[in-house]
């Protein structure tokens, strides 16, 4: 298992998360388990599968531009008792595909890994048939998946560990873009449906999914120079299950903030949404999804698009600025 | 391998077991005219590729039948009792409250069942997983995927095909139940597949045309072997064996009167 430390991490920063998962990640879980058995569709290349399909012929099919085809064909490796990771764009393995992976997966309860690479906005200038805004929200609703959105590429790497490890499906959103810096520079405990508490505090917790967990860092620094306030931050790496436990330790803050690069319905903020409605603790901070706003965007670079939503630290600062001075008083801040 | 009075026998044992269960339905109604119409193909493949009376669900080298056209679950449990797979008290479930006999066949591998259908469309893709993990293992059993012709409709069976032909599966054998007839009506005019053999031919498949309730054609197109994965277009009659069933569309879906119960039933025995 490749460790993180600062060297790793800048090689896998440098890959992006598909190219972290399957350019390094893969190729050692492959070396340490026979039976793992990759597919894609047509995605070889710009995942980075291009080394493990050199050295593992014998373990990788590349089903061409057909995901329903290449779902099918994963769940039928997958109920022979192989581990099979089936990878795609993330739009076109989120939608095109999904009843096949409700049916194989949800219904049938074969445990495939899918990979969506480049979910969000990661295909920048393909434009909105290439963006994944929708893929939280279609693969949560699946009897017993997991979803994970790795915040970065050597947590997405410690997650396609983890999710092989599992037995279970698990979808595995791969956000960004290859040169983001890294959030992990050092070894650190990764499970699936344990959140991970980036920063304590007490005021306002921000809850985030995907690389722009980057820009809440960022946001939070600028935060934390304009008010007096305490500011929880956590890296909800796994939407579904999520960690209630870590949701509960959130609700003596007065403000609940949820980041991440999706349609603000349906994903991370929904999940939390749905989790503060149900909480019957009589504490009710309030709650600030943000997200992209529910409609198509004019495409840009990736630093572009964000900045577009909101979702660049000054955006985020500017949102959740708004709600402090609406919900604290003078004194408090 | 059982004999050819022998699969007649069980053939006829299962459209009784097709009455009888979906004349038990009541008015939820039945698949009568798909089950009835592969019954015959599915007869010959338990005879040829499955011990009869135990499912053997731990063998890693089983061979596997996978009913792609989930609505034809009703011939195909009524089969697997005449092979002694599922007894009577649990086909006698069918469509009843809480049941794992339903409309569309439920993977359960202690009854032999090795996938659960439903969703058209959708078998032969885990078929050829199945035969690529299969080859993987070293393993030279067999992987029989049913389809219906209106089934073929739609695009993932043609990529599924695609590949199973690329990636050269001699395991692989697709079975065409060509009835003729869909939900709505008449296949041709709602969607002419047009020269099916042909389309097949050109996805890479040594294809055989037969009759598909001639069990001796049935076994021959199953037991030949060549270098290409193979696809058998059984043509049939879908709701054969019953006068006012056969090439009726009426009875895709449908529900027995007390009247017509007796009729299908005399018209069984005769043929006995």
């Amino acid at each position: 298992m490749t460790e993180i430390n600062k060297s790793s991490s800048r090689v896998f920063a440098r890959l992006g998360q598909s190219g972290a998962v399957f350019g390094v990640g893969l190729i050692d879980q492959a070396e340490a388990a026979e039976n793992i058995v990759v597919l894609t569709a047509d995605m070889a290349k710009p995942a980075g599968l291009s080394k493990f399909s050199a050295l593992h012929p014998e373990k990788f099919y590349n089903v061409g531009i057909a995901e329903q085809n290449l779902v099918g064909v994963a769940a039928g490796i997958a109920n022979e008792g192989f581990k099979v990771v089936a990878s795609a764009q993330a739009c076109f393995l989120s939608m095109r595909c999904y009843e096949q992976v409700r049916q194989y997966s949800g219904y049938m309860g074969l445990p495939v890994i899918y990979v969506g690479v480049s979910a969000g906005f990661g295909l920048t200038f393909f434009g909105n048939t290439h963006y994944a805004l929708e893929d939280v929200s279609l693969y949560r609703s699946i009897p017993g998946m997991v979803v994970i959105s790795p915040s970065d590429a050597g947590q997405a790497v410690k997650a396609m560990a983890a999710a092989l490890a599992s037995g279970d499906p698990v979808y595995i959103r791969c956000t960004g873009v290859p040169g983001l810096a890294p959030i992990y520079k050092e070894e650190f405990e990764f499970e699936i449906g344990k959140g991970i508490t980036l920063q304590d505090g007490s005021d306002i917790a921000i809850i985030s999914s995907g690389s722009v967990t980057r820009n809440v860092l960022a946001a939070v620094e600028m935060l934390e120079k304009i008010f007096n306030l305490s500011f929880k931050i956590i890296d909800m790496h796994t939407i579904s299950p999520i960690d209630k436990d870590l949701l509960d330790t959130c609700l003596n803050c007065k403000i609940l903030v949820t980041v991440e690069e999706h349609f603000i319905d349906g994903g991370l903020g929904s999940v939390v949404a749905e989790f503060l409605a149900e909480n019957h603790s009589g504490n009710k901070p309030h709650l600030l999804r943000l997200g992209v706003k529910n409609k198509f965007s004019i495409p840009g670079d990736y630093s572009y698009l964000l900045k577009a939503n909101d979702l660049d630290s000054d955006g985020l600062v500017k949102q959740v600025t708004d709600v402090v001075r609406r919900d604290f008083s003078d004194d408090e801040m | 391998m059982t004999s050819n009075t022998d699969t007649y026998e069980k053939a006829l044992f299962s459209r009784r077991r097709i009455i009888d269960l979906g004349y038990g339905t009541g008015r939820n109604g039945a698949h009568f005219g798909s089950s009835l119409s592969l019954v015959d193909i599915v007869t010959i493949i338990y005879s040829i590729f499955f011990k009869a009376g135990v499912a053997d669900s731990k063998s890693a080298d089983r061979n596997k039948f996978i009913l792609s056209k989930g609505h034809g679950a009703l011939g195909y449990f009524s089969v697997l009792e005449a092979f002694g797979f599922i007894d009577s008290i649990d086909t006698s479930g069918f469509e009843k409250d809480g049941s794992n006999m339903f409309a569309h066949a439920h993977k359960n591998l202690s009854q032999g069942i090795e996938y659960s259908g439903g969703s058209l469309g959708l078998g032969p893709s885990f078929g050829v997983g199945v035969a690529i993990a299969n080859r993987i293992r070293k393993i030279d059993s067999k992987v029989i995927v049913l389809v219906g012709d209106g089934e073929c409709d739609e695009g993932m069976v043609w990529e599924a095909l695609m590949s199973a032909s690329h990636y050269d599966l001699q395991n692989f054998i697709l079975i065409v139940d060509r009835n003729g007839l869909q939900s709505d009506g008449d296949k041709c005019s709602i969607m002419d597949q047009k020269d099916l053999c042909g389309k097949l031919a050109s996805f890479g498949f040594c294809v055989h045309e037969i009759d598909g309730h001639d069990h001796d054609e049935i076994r021959n197109a199953l037991l030949s072997e060549g270098p290409l994965p193979r696809a058998i277009v059984a043509n049939t009659v879908k709701g054969k064996g019953i006068s006012f069933m056969e090439n009726n569309g009426d009875w895709h879906h449908g529900s027995l009167t007390e009247q017509q119960y007796t009729l299908a039933m005399e018209e069984l025995d005769k043929a006995s």
